[in-house]
């Protein structure tokens, strides 16, 4: 995916020209879609993160959702208690997010893999119960609402907050595309295929993985400081463990190791879950049983199988010119499962 | 804070373990078996209440009848659950078997608890009592539901114990989980063995969850609480240890209940978390776990 100049400049285009259509169709759109749509790119932005800390850093962090409530709490406490104004309230809650990367890092210098994973799990559950215990400062287990906050311009309609949040998208998917064309990108995908070899090659481990935790850290508490302007309100159901699964899950049902991925499977689980409302519980059952075809049948994801199907084809194609149907120079179908 | 109390509590706090202990136990052997995280433990622990509740008020059967009944639902399901999903994935070669297994249970357990929301309905259920009221011993008072559900799981831990060691099945279990090349190696069909291994940890779960039914309320997102203490128990004893598991259930029991006295009682839930995160970084392998594997 990331392969010259061009290719560069193709992917700040594309980007820049997808929001722009996003926000120049939000405009027809009305109240209820325009909250949906921007619910499905904030959703898409925490996803983006995670899928680049798995797909291309390895590192396996099952408490997005906490680190995104805590943006969002960060965010509501800066402006209900110190009257910080919306902008410099989502930089605080940058700040939070980056503190709460810096303290991951120290697990993952540690534990690897699922470890890391199962530890993060419990490290966003010690978050939800500890904003549940400090009522003082969060108003305890049913949160609190933002209407005494003055947003005013952008934030203020569904339409502004629509804008906002697919600008932090494309920013985002940017910021990571770059970071990925960078020196940095191949040091994160030297570490994520095999560690000791990496090290020994003279990646710097621990950088690494403290660029991977508060880049993407950071990411995710914008998100959920948008997340809690667009709702209104905060509570702890943010940080819960099942908000945490619905990323992961978005995020692998896009496919982790393409930065397109994770936005794809966000919108559409999004988009799906909404348009089956009238079926309340049974589209969770139906979204369970996606979630075991997409580890069964497409592991790498509808993008990851998308472009494998694409590659073979074209693979193919060029082959079967150069030597004939009928040569032995056949790409073998493409290995789903092999990484 | 009178000794008394403190030890009453303590106690409290072991008979509460010892169906952590259950539940955990099933935990650990899928890991240590078949390198599976089963998000769908809660899942199986839930579906072992209901079959248990269902037993009792639907049938008017006893404890005696209903306690084997859960465990064989929890055990059927658990194996048809292996062979649907799990096996197929233990065919292909190269998959993070721990990341994917994790999230094709999660998947399953969405499918059942919402199952079980639009069929059963979030009612709260309350399984009637087998041994109401409570004792006292050596002046301490104790619940005798408590202490009859805790019994109860330490015979079946027990039993469960000295399967592993002395029959055939169990050597069996315990050679896959060492060394599975090896198990092949001198005829041991480990896939056979994986699929029993998960079948016995659901019927732990689905034990553990009729003995919760009388104590606590029955209902379809009872699971996901306990499942996350399970994690925490099962990194604390060492990934994929039995007795590992066993302790850590034991100590998370004993720390909940005093830290519930002594802590706020707000905290309770958090101080499986917290000893998960001290045992991290004083004991990376956990209590009985065999230093980790650098990569998969």
């Amino acid at each position: 995916m990331m392969a010259g100049r061009s290719a560069a400049v193709l992917h700040v285009v594309a980007a820049v020209s997808a929001a722009a259509v996003v926000c120049l169709v939000g405009a027809g759109l009305n109240d209820y879609w325009l909250r949906i749509t921007a619910t499905a790119a904030n959703f898409a932005i925490v996803a983006l993160a995670w899928g680049f800390l798995l797909g291309f850093a390895g590192q396996l962090n099952f408490a997005p959702a906490a680190i995104w409530g805590a943006g969002g709490y960060a965010a509501a406490i800066l402006m209900t208690r110190y009257g910080w104004n919306p902008w410099a309230a989502a930089i605080g809650a940058a700040g939070c997010g980056a503190i709460i990367g810096v303290i991951l890092v120290l697990p993952a210098m540690r534990l690897q893999r699922i470890y890391l994973g199962l530890f993060t799990l419990g490290f966003g559950e010690l978050m939800r119960l500890t904003i549940i215990n400090e009522a003082q400062f969060t108003h305890g287990p049913s949160g609190f609402g933002l209407s005494s906050v003055r947003f005013g311009g952008l934030l203020d309609t569904s339409y502004g907050m629509l804008v906002v949040t697919v600008c932090l998208l494309g920013s985002a998917y940017l910021f990571f595309l770059f970071l990925l064309r960078s020196r940095h990108g191949l040091y994160f995908q030297a570490m994520r295929d095999d560690q000791v070899a990496a090290d020994a090659r003279g990646v710097n481990i621990a950088l690494c993985k403290f660029w991977a935790f508060f880049a993407s850290s950071i990411v995710m508490a914008l998100a959920g400081a948008l997340f809690a302007y667009q709702s209104r309100y905060v509570s702890p159901e943010m940080l819960h463990v099942e908000y945490s699964f619905q990323f992961v899950v978005m995020s692998l049902f896009g496919g982790v190791r393409t930065l397109i991925g994770p936005i794809v499977g966000a919108a559409a689980i999004t988009f799906l879950l909404d348009l089956l409302r009238a079926w309340e519980a049974w589209r969770l059952v139906l979204l369970g049983i996606l979630v075991c075809a997409n580890v069964l049948l497409f592991p790498h994801g509808v993008i990851g199988a998308l472009w494998s199907y694409v590659h073979y084809r074209r693979a193919d194609s060029l082959l079967a010119r150069r030597f004939g149907q009928e040569s032995h120079f056949r790409v073998a179908a493409p290995d789903q499962a092999s990484k | 804070m009178s000794t008394s109390l403190i030890i009453e509590q303590a106690i409290n706090g072991l008979l509460t373990g010892a169906i952590y202990a259950l539940f955990a136990m099933g935990l650990a052997l899928m890991m240590g078996v078949m390198d599976v995280v089963n998000t769908a433990h809660g899942e199986m622990f839930m579906l072992g209440a209901y079959a248990a509740l269902g037993a009792a008020l639907g049938i008017g059967v006893g404890p005696w009848i209903y306690l084997p009944l859960a465990a064989l639902t929890g055990f059927a399901i658990g194996v048809a659950i292996d062979l649907a999903t799990l096996r197929p994935l233990r065919r292909r070669r190269g998959v993070d078997i721990h990341l994917s297994s994790m999230i094709l249970t999660f998947g399953i357990a969405m499918v059942i608890q919402n199952l079980a929301l639009q069929t059963i309905g979030p009612k709260f259920y309350k399984a009637p009592e087998l041994w109401p009221g409570a004792s006292e011993i050596f002046g301490m008072i104790f619940i005798n539901e408590q202490l009859l559900a805790a019994g109860i799981a330490g015979l079946t831990m027990g039993l469960l114990t000295l399967g592993l060691r002395f029959t055939p099945l169990g050597r069996a279990v315990r050679a896959t989980a060492q060394n599975p090349s090896a198990a092949r190696l001198v005829g041991i069909d480990t896939g056979r063995i994986a699929t029993i291994t998960f079948g016995i940890g659901a019927a732990l779960a689905a034990v553990a969850g009729a003995l919760l039914g009388p104590l606590y309320y029955v209902q379809p997102t009872m699971g996901s609480a306990i499942l996350l203490k399970g994690f925490a128990v099962v990194i604390v004893g060492g990934m994929g240890s039995v007795p590992g598991a066993v302790v850590g259930a034991l100590l998370l029991g004993v720390a909940e209940s005093l830290g519930g006295t002594v802590l706020s009682y707000g905290y309770k839930d958090a101080i499986g978390f917290m000893l998960l995160g001290v045992m991290l970084l004083v004991r990376p392998n956990g209590l009985f776990g065999t230093p980790l594997r650098v990569q998969g």
